[in-house]
């Protein structure tokens, strides 16, 4: 876990210190603020890896600090809390600039894994080339859509492949069924079957099964980390 | 137009009036008339009788100029024309020296009867009732006219008028139908039932609006109400999880509380949901989007996971199918389905996605539903009893619903037309070359 710089802009008492408390265990540095007018002071003068606003706090709202903070030209990736079951709030939020949206209520597992994958967006996976991507002893080549692991082709459906990538770029990162959703199949909703844990097991029967080990970890309660062998 | 024509009939119900109202006093005046000129022309052959039989008949004693004229006919001058044999009025007849038109070309009326030594005619020439006539005739023209005139410009334009308040009442009515709250007649001024009429309308808008407005506040306030002790009840027990590790003897029951949440939470985010777009989602946000696509899509996420339930996953689509929609809320609507459809069928069972221009759903071949209950089932917290101890809010065909709604289009829930009586097909009926609807 990279140690990052993260501001929390949340007026609840108990759920700010749970927020602050579980990401200072994670290893990373909280500022949690519980004011709009002071948050967007914050985050205009500090230097922060990730902004985590709330829409409804004292002062000024959350959408607005987003909003002057984009006109401010701040451009540090703001992960955005909305009310629940509001659709309007997401687009509202992403509209505003906001690179992220996790409605609440929501597990800490999940808030942790989105700030983890906006942290790390500039860390560009490994690259070969342009066009393919590389992990351990599993080659992806975006340009062919073609995936091999020791050499031997493996052949994927379109969506698997975009699974199989979106693990790829998201080494070591833990991603939960929501994100998984999001990136892969563009649900917004959070369906009661497993299609998450369906897809992921059948791409787990191809990638991994033949070669006997394990690429892709379950993380009880939170989601799927890749996690290749390096070579090394 | 119902006011217009309504001011086109009166006015001609009025034109009716007056023609009659005219024929009458004419018919009457000319009767009048007619008596009039008859009794005058009576005293006058008396008179003259009178004078002939005293001193005989001299030409030049009865000058003829002007309207009244006199002849006489000798008993020895026999002609076939009946001024010789009948004794009446006559307005024509055959006899040469008693001409039909008076100096003025007008009309001649005559009486003829017998004195003494032939036959007294005498004739009175009709110009006057003429000019009576034409003067009366050309005055009632000019009244008919004019008040017709008036009276199809004033209906016309009240017509009109009205016709615009009514239409101003009822573009209001179908705003608000169409979910438009705020639209309101806003009449200028209160002195008719029009106006009477558009200020009741705007009231009642006026009272809808701030009963759904607090209906929405109320929802939205449970929401940010509930969601900040389900937020923090949720880093509790997560908390309580990580510390005591994932291996931990007593996690399970900190486990399973912490999966009732998420149920709870999820059933409240449907039930929000629902919430939302039944106020009114905006569809600022519809695209065209192909249903036969689209179907396919979801069966590619789905079929995997149907397969791993135990049941069969087809896609039966007509394409491309464009309307204009929601992408996601149409993904949602067909996962839905399929879930409500893995819930309640049996296994073996096939789900059906069906695509076409009109409509989007999913056909099973399971146990169905009776007809009474299919209005039931999608509104929210229903579930027919055989289900009721199934998993699941009972949400999903109500969501279904609400987003189709939002599409212009009807939920419809009917048998499985592929599989006999059996099964259940639930569709949403697009409307052919409806407003919301785009077709390529």
């Amino acid at each position: 876990m990279v140690a990052m710089k993260i501001l929390l802009l949340e007026d609840d008492g108990e759920i700010g210190a749970w927020v602050s408390g579980g990401l200072a265990r994670s290893g990373h540095a909280v500022d949690w603020l519980k004011d709009g007018k002071e948050a967007l002071v914050a985050a205009t003068t500090r230097e922060y890896d990730v902004l985590v606003l709330d829409r409804m706090v004292p002062g000024l709202d959350g959408l607005s600090v987003l909003k002057a903070l984009r006109a401010a030209k701040v451009a540090a990736p703001v992960l955005f809390l909305t009310a629940m079951g509001d659709v309007d709030d997401r687009v509202e939020g992403l509209h505003a600039g906001a690179d992220d949206y996790l409605p609440k209520p929501f597990a800490f597992s999940e808030l942790e894994a989105r700030i983890g994958a906006l942290g790390r967006r500039s860390i560009a996976p490994e690259v070969t080339d342009a066009s393919v991507l590389r992990a351990g002893d599993i080659c992806l080549d975006l340009y062919r859509q073609s995936c091999s692991r020791q050499g031997q082709n493996i052949a994927l459906s379109a969506r698997e492949f975009r699974l199989l990538e979106t693990f790829m770029r998201a080494r070591g990162r833990v991603l939960t069924r929501n994100m998984l959703l999001e990136k892969v199949w563009d649900m917004h909703f959070d369906p009661t079957t497993s299609v998450v844990e369906t897809h992921v097991s059948r791409l787990r029967g191809k990638i991994e099964k033949p070669f006997g080990d394990t690429v892709i970890r379950t993380v009880r309660g939170a989601g799927y980390v890749f996690e290749p062998e390096s070579p090394t | 137009m119902s006011v217009l024509r309504q001011a086109l009939l009166l006015t001609a119900t009025f034109v009716v009036i007056l023609v009659s109202a005219g024929l009458f006093v004419v018919s009457e005046f000319e009767g009048r008339f007619d008596r009039q000129v008859k009794l005058e022309l009576q005293a006058r052959f008396d008179r003259l009788a009178e004078e002939v039989a005293a001193n005989g008949f001299n030409r030049a004693d009865y000058p003829n100029f002007g309207v009244e004229q006199v002849f006489f006919l000798p008993d020895g001058k026999v002609s076939a024309d009946p001024m010789f044999r009948r004794t009446g009025f006559f307005e024509n007849n055959g006899v040469d020296d008693v001409p039909d038109e008076g100096p003025g070309q007008e009309d001649m009326l005559h009486l003829a009867g017998p004195v003494e030594g032939g036959r007294l005619v005498v004739s009175t020439g009709l110009g006057r009732q003429d000019l009576v006539y034409d003067a009366m005739f050309q005055a009632l023209l000019i009244v008919g006219g004019l008040s017709v005139a008036a009276a199809m410009l004033v209906g016309g334009v009240l017509g009109l008028r009205s016709q615009r308040r009514m239409n101003a009442v009822l573009t209001t009515l179908s705003k608000v139908a169409g979910g438009d709250l705020t639209a309101r007649v806003h009449p200028a001024r209160d002195h008719d039932d029009f106006d009477r009429l558009g200020r009741r309308v705007d009231e009642t808008t006026a009272r809808l609006e701030v009963l759904m407005r607090q209906t929405r506040e109320f929802s939205a306030s449970i929401a940010h109400e509930l969601k900040t002790p389900l937020t923090r009840l949720r880093l509790h027990l997560e908390g309580e999880l990580s510390a005591e590790g994932p291996d931990d003897d007593g996690s399970g029951g900190i486990r399973a509380a912490l999966e009732q949440v998420d149920g709870i939470i999820a059933v409240f985010d449907a039930f929000l949901r629902i919430a939302r777009l039944e106020a009114g989602a905006s569809k600022a946000g519809f695209e065209p989007v192909d249903l036969a696509a689209l179907s396919g899509e979801v069966a590619e996420i789905y079929a995997p996971v149907v397969e791993d339930g135990g049941r069969w996953l087809e896609v039966k689509a007509q394409g491309p199918a464009a309307v204009s929609g929601d992408r996601v809320l149409l993904i949602q609507m067909l996962a839905n389905l399929i879930e409500n459809g893995m819930r309640h069928t049996p296994e073996g069972t096939t789900l059906t996605l069906v695509a076409s221009p009109h409509e989007l759903g999913l056909a099973d071949t399971g146990p169905g539903i009776p007809p009474e209950e299919r209005d039931s089932v999608t509104r929210p917290a229903y579930r027919l009893d055989r289900s009721r101890d199934q998993e699941g809010a009972g949400l999903g065909l109500s969501l279904a619903r609400t987003i189709a709604e939002l599409h212009g289009a009807a939920l419809v829930l009917s048998d499985n037309p592929r599989s006999g009586s059996l099964g259940l097909y639930v569709r949403a009926a697009f409307r052919r070359g409806g407003s919301d609807i785009t077709e390529l």
